[in-house]
């Protein structure tokens, strides 16, 4: 049983390389979370597959208990111009981008997810003649936990559009965190799309991470019985 | 079917002895709808899920398509379980014209050896279709399977699944329909999640 195959060690605490400890055991940081992928038109990577485009970097934000992270998945490739660069070929007068991150939580025997939130940021521009939907969804397995939608009709014309992204499941408009089991390990998501459709090939839109490039993940477990 | 599941669950009760003790290994997705370096999965516990990015295609000519992905993984459990249930969700977004055009997404699958229900949507002609965001899900109870299972030494089972779709536009007067199913630069997502219980 993979969830039972812990590395027991002592010692060395760090934010980075990490040893992260519980109340009875103590499991490495990559034993926690185990795979990574990012994919989609607006990114390419993964823990086993690198690239340029996408970098993840883990920090405990929580040095007291030990049982709180923060993920930051770096994505440079994600935004949308419309038209496209030339060297990307013809563009459809409807298409968009996408990048679905996933990660493997695997949390330990003896612990299971308390809380998950996740935070991002998007700016947009575009003409009359564009409708844009843009989509953000937080994942556990296949629960949508918490998800923001905006829609801007065709005969909008919106400048410098600048939202943060907040995805948390303890919010009154969210879902909710479904029920964890004791030691149970679950795929972790989420999901930002861009969608544009256009009445003309000379419509124009950008849509970006605006200052942030990057999607942060805040994941934290407790202490449970099997 | 649905009514002999039921009635077995009933004999049975152990939907409340789960275990999560699935261990994923060998997944792969081959196919024209995910060529190498265009898909990605990534399984933990009960889950297994693909995300492909160059799923879709785009017809403006009278013309068909087809594309498929062939996926496949390993469930490795521990003795003396056996497969209550298997869910399956399909999400993908798709855009057609009213007219002249039609298209459909299915899936068609196997676990241990065992044919599950697929997942199907159709969009004939006549009606404009436009949802970036669709969602398809299903389950199979397996309660009907667990001895067969549970006499097993090891329980080792392949899962496939092959994720297909076919498009097709002509010509309404001198106009052609559209249809862009995997709408360009939006992923198409397919996962299988089980849920086991303990052999009686």
């Amino acid at each position: 049983m993979r969830c039972m195959n812990f590395v027991v060690r002592v010692g060395i605490l760090s934010s980075f390389v990490g040893v992260l400890s519980s109340a009875n055991a103590q499991i490495s940081q990559s034993e926690i979370f185990q795979d990574w992928n990012a994919s989609g038109s607006g990114c390419q990577g993964g823990r086993s597959q690198k690239s340029d485009n996408v970098s993840l970097q883990i920090s405990t934000s929580d040095d007291t208990k030990m049982n709180a992270w923060r993920l930051r998945f770096n994505l440079n490739r994600m935004k949308l111009t419309s038209p496209v660069p030339p060297e990307e070929g013809k563009t459809r007068l409807e298409f968009g981008r996408e990048c679905d991150i996933r990660i493997a939580l695997f949390p330990g025997a003896k612990k299971r997810l308390k809380s998950l939130s996740a935070y991002t940021r998007v700016s947009a521009t575009k003409d009359d003649g564009v409708t844009l939907k843009l989509k953000f969804d937080l994942t556990v397995g296949v629960a949508t936990v918490a998800q923001k939608t905006f829609k801007f009709e065709k005969s909008d014309i919106l400048k410098n559009f600048n939202e943060a992204i907040q995805l948390n499941p303890a919010r009154l408009e969210s879902f909710g965190l479904p029920e964890m089991k004791c030691g149970a390990p679950k795929i972790l998501g989420v999901d930002s799309i861009y969608q544009v459709s256009r009445t003309s090939e000379q419509n124009k839109a950008q849509i970006d991470m605006g200052s942030d490039k990057y999607v942060d993940f805040f994941v934290e477990l407790e202490n449970c019985e099997n | 079917m649905f009514g002999k599941v039921i009635a077995i669950s009933s004999l049975f009760c152990t939907f409340s002895a789960f275990a999560d003790t699935t261990r994923w290994t060998n997944m792969s997705a081959n196919g024209s709808g995910c060529p190498a370096g265009t898909s990605s999965v990534t399984a933990a516990g009960d889950e297994v899920a693909w995300v492909f990015s160059e799923f879709g295609y785009d017809l403006s000519a009278p013309t068909t398509a087809t594309k498929f992905c062939r996926l496949s993984a390993v469930a490795h459990v521990d003795r003396g379980y056996y497969l209550a249930r298997l869910n399956q969700v399909l999400s993908f977004g798709a855009v057609k014209s009213p007219r002249g055009s039609s298209f459909r997404l299915d899936t068609a699958s196997r676990f241990f050896g065992y044919t599950v229900a697929g997942l199907n949507y159709a969009a004939g002609d006549g009606v404009a279709y436009d949802d970036p965001f669709r969602e398809l899900t299903g389950y199979n109870d397996f309660l009907v399977y667990a001895a067969p299972l549970c006499r097993l030494d090891t329980l080792n089972g392949l899962f496939q699944s092959t994720v297909s779709t076919t498009g097709r536009t002509w010509l309404v007067g001198n106009q052609s329909g559209t249809v862009s199913v995997g709408v360009q630069g939006l992923n198409v997502k397919f996962s299988a999640t089980t849920v086991w219980a303990k052999c009686p």
